[in-house]
């Protein structure tokens, strides 16, 4: 044992230089992999050595949420460790704590390092219990990709029995405008909190893609006087007590600026003051509310306003890329509420807009297409429009059946990535100050990425992100 | 586009409950493919608790999660299970997919042995073989009267046929009602059971056209349905094939 983790550290780091030596990627992966498998206990024990432990989990925004609390944190001078890339089962948080190992396999400077991580839903509910969060932020459960996910209901159930062995000195810190996250929340036997977004909206139903109808407690109804998307908003059981809890950290006063940000307030239980983010959309208003929340819950003290106001989209989210043909924005679509929340947002844009869609069916995609059929393409007014990825030819079809025609020429179909972004690229202007909108799903974005990177416009996403 | 053409009622039932993998796709497929053709859809959404007004030509059901599938079952035996069954013995067509289709068949015993009532409409029915044994998931190509049906499934119970019972196609790559049989689907009349998603009619526009003109067969036995331009259609189909390994 003990000489069992200097050596399943040094083989991991030594495959992750492979890796990268050989051009075969970011390395994360393998490293994490060959450290986990020598020796199984090295993400739990490595974790138990730290200052503490803030985790991450939901569908939709971990890696905003990561990164922003991790800009936080370093604005207090915390020192922290992260999985910046989105590698977020048990290797890549193993990947994580690789450069922070000594020789003898201790953590450098342990006990004033924090750990912020972000994990896949189904890795939380296996990894939580063994590394032992001191704050646990569940942003929100929305469908995802089915072939590999299951039901939302079993995530559900498998988060149930999760908080129930957690700490109860760890706090939990929930999204109160999801029925399903709050219901999993409230069973935890320690400190919780909450955040929130108040915003006037019309809508009192969920969208039609959406998870949640019926109360999750006792299956009656559930009536929403405010729907801000997808099932989020606030509501109340027509049979049982449940209902929103009262945030304690939320936004208000809402008001978008398309892909630029946003602006809002942001009030706390000691502050109130306006913030302009350049995190479009209100998806991203929950996730830095999040981060607000997860911070003050771990009794970091920092001018929270002031840092988000400078925080920079994470990886592939809204991240703007520099060509000779134009600038790319690169969002990152994988299941139906991101979709349809960037979608929303390119609305909010002034002029339409040269969009290029991306669709591959990959394992990190969902090799099951048919989620873009709850994808209200209806809203899509491109200017231009490309679709590619190996499944080009489905969201042809899907589009058709939205009627979505560009107002300029007609939809072009080119399989694969390259070939697509040549097309979309090598319409008029060619210059860096026309914008190319770039939707593309998990796999799709790292090949649009690796071609960037080979063309010498972008760093590769392990620089990217470090 | 010409709109002096027949009406086809719709009814959709339950999308509160049974949404899960976008089968809501085949409703936004029928209503264009009639509209194209100047036939006028008409959609009544049954949300759970209501009760089927009127009658309808075509009756469309998609799949659920479990929790969502007991209280359709519920509803459909409670409340619904009259109008449906005489709707279909008048005429009416089906779509019933996955989920649907097995609220369809005589009976659905879960994971957890607990038996899920079902309408009879095929002579069928559902064992789910226990949380621990893999679910069929992944590409489906099947043969379908000498075409090709595509689309993906995701279900855990087994569906076995009847001696009465009629498969929909016989399955060339993917598992179908059992992963044992080689049959996909079921056909009772003028109703359709499969577990393709996709969803399956935009990428088989032939079974499209198909349940258009079984629902329409009683209210305007001579309207013609005019051939349309369905290129992106086909290339989807094929894209599905080529994802699923065949050519």
């Amino acid at each position: 044992m003990p000489l069992r983790r200097p050596a399943a550290a040094l083989a991991g780091r030594t495959a992750g230089w492979l890796s990268r030596l050989t051009r075969r990627g970011g390395g994360t992966a393998v490293s994490g992999l060959v450290t986990s498998a020598l020796d199984p206990n090295f993400v739990p024990a490595s974790l138990s050595q730290l200052h503490s432990t803030i985790t991450v989990t939901g569908t939709n925004g971990k890696t905003t949420t990561t990164a922003a609390l991790c800009a936080l944190a370093r604005a207090a001078g915390q020192p922290i460790l992260t999985n910046p890339t989105g590698s977020n089962l048990e290797r890549g948080l193993a990947a994580a704590l690789l450069p922070h190992v000594n020789l003898t396999g201790q953590i450098r400077d342990a006990p004033n390092l924090r750990a912020i991580l972000e994990l896949d839903e189904w890795a939380f509910a296996a990894l939580a219990p063994t590394i032992r969060p001191r704050v646990a932020v569940f942003l929100n459960l929305f469908r995802d990709q089915l072939d590999r996910y299951g039901e939302v209901d079993r995530t559900a159930a498998a988060w149930m029995a999760t908080i129930d062995r957690l700490d109860p000195h760890a706090t939990v810190v929930a999204n109160a405008d999801d029925p399903a996250v709050v219901a999993v929340a409230r069973r935890h036997r320690g400190p919780l909190v909450f955040f929130g977004v108040d915003i006037a909206t019309d809508a009192t139903t969920p969208d039609a893609w959406a998870d949640v109808r019926r109360c999750p407690i006792c299956d009656g109804r559930l009536d929403w006087n405010r729907v801000v998307y997808a099932h989020l908003g606030s509501y109340r059981c027509r049979s049982c007590d449940f209902h929103r809890p009262k945030p304690d950290v939320r936004i208000t006063d809402f008001q978008p600026r398309g892909l630029a940000g946003s602006c809002y307030r942001l009030i706390t239980p000691d502050s109130n003051r306006h913030v302009e983010v350049k995190l479009p959309g209100l998806y991203n208003a929950y996730n830095l509310a999040a981060a607000v929340t997860g911070v003050r819950a771990a009794g970091i003290e920092t001018d929270a306003g002031s840092v988000l106001e400078t925080f920079q989209p994470a990886f592939g989210r809204a991240e703007t890329i520099l060509t000779p043909g134009g600038t790319i924005v690169l969002l990152l679509v994988k299941n139906p509420t991101g979709a349809n929340q960037t979608l929303d947002l390119l609305r909010s844009e002034p002029k339409a807009l040269d969009t290029l869609v991306l669709l591959n069916d990959g394992v990190a995609d969902g090799e099951d297409v048919s989620w873009i059929w709850d994808v209200e393409f209806e809203r899509l007014s491109p200017r231009r429009l490309v679709v590619g990825g190996r499944r080009a030819e489905d969201l042809a079809l899907r589009l058709k059946y939205a009627g979505v025609a560009p107002t300029v020429d007609r939809t072009l179909v080119c399989p694969g990535i390259g070939p697509a972004l040549d097309a979309a690229l090598a319409s008029e202007p060619r210059s860096p100050s026309r914008r190319l909108i770039v939707l593309a799903t998990y796999t799709a974005m790292l090949d649009l990425r690796a071609i960037c990177t080979r063309r010498g416009w972008v760093d590769p996403y392990w620089k990217a992100a470090a | 586009m010409k709109a002096s053409g027949p009406v086809l009622r719709i009814a959709y039932l339950y999308p509160d409950l049974m949404n899960l993998y976008a089968d809501r796709g085949n409703v936004t497929c029928l209503e264009r493919r009639c509209a194209w053709r100047g036939v006028t859809p008409m959609v009544q959404h049954l949300e759970w608790n209501d009760r089927l007004t009127g009658t309808a030509d075509l009756y469309v059901i998609g799949g659920g999660q479990d929790r969502q599938q007991q209280l359709a079952s519920q509803g459909l035996t409670t409340s619904n299970a009259d109008q449906i069954l005489s709707g279909l013995g008048d005429g009416a067509a089906m779509l019933a997919v996955c989920g649907g289709y097995q609220l369809m068949a005589h009976r659905y015993r879960a994971a957890d042995g607990a038996e899920l009532a079902g309408l009879g409409v095929f002579d069928a029915e559902t064992v789910h073989p226990g949380a621990d044994v893999p679910r069929c998931i992944g590409n489906v190509v099947c043969d379908w009267n000498g075409s090709r049906l595509v689309g993906f499934e995701n279900h855990g119970g087994r569906t076995f046929l009847g001696s009465s019972a009629m498969p929909l196609a016989r399955v060339l790559r993917g598992h179908g009602n059992n992963a044992e049989d080689g049959t996909e689907g079921a056909v009772a009349g003028n109703a359709i059971g499969t577990y393709l998603h996709g969803s399956v009619l935009p990428k088989n526009p032939h079974l499209a056209d198909q349940l258009i003109r079984m629902a329409l067969a009683r209210s305007a036995p001579d309207f013609e349905l005019a051939p349309l331009d369905d290129a992106a259609e086909w290339a989807a189909h094929q894209a599905a094939v080529r994802a699923a390994g065949l050519r």
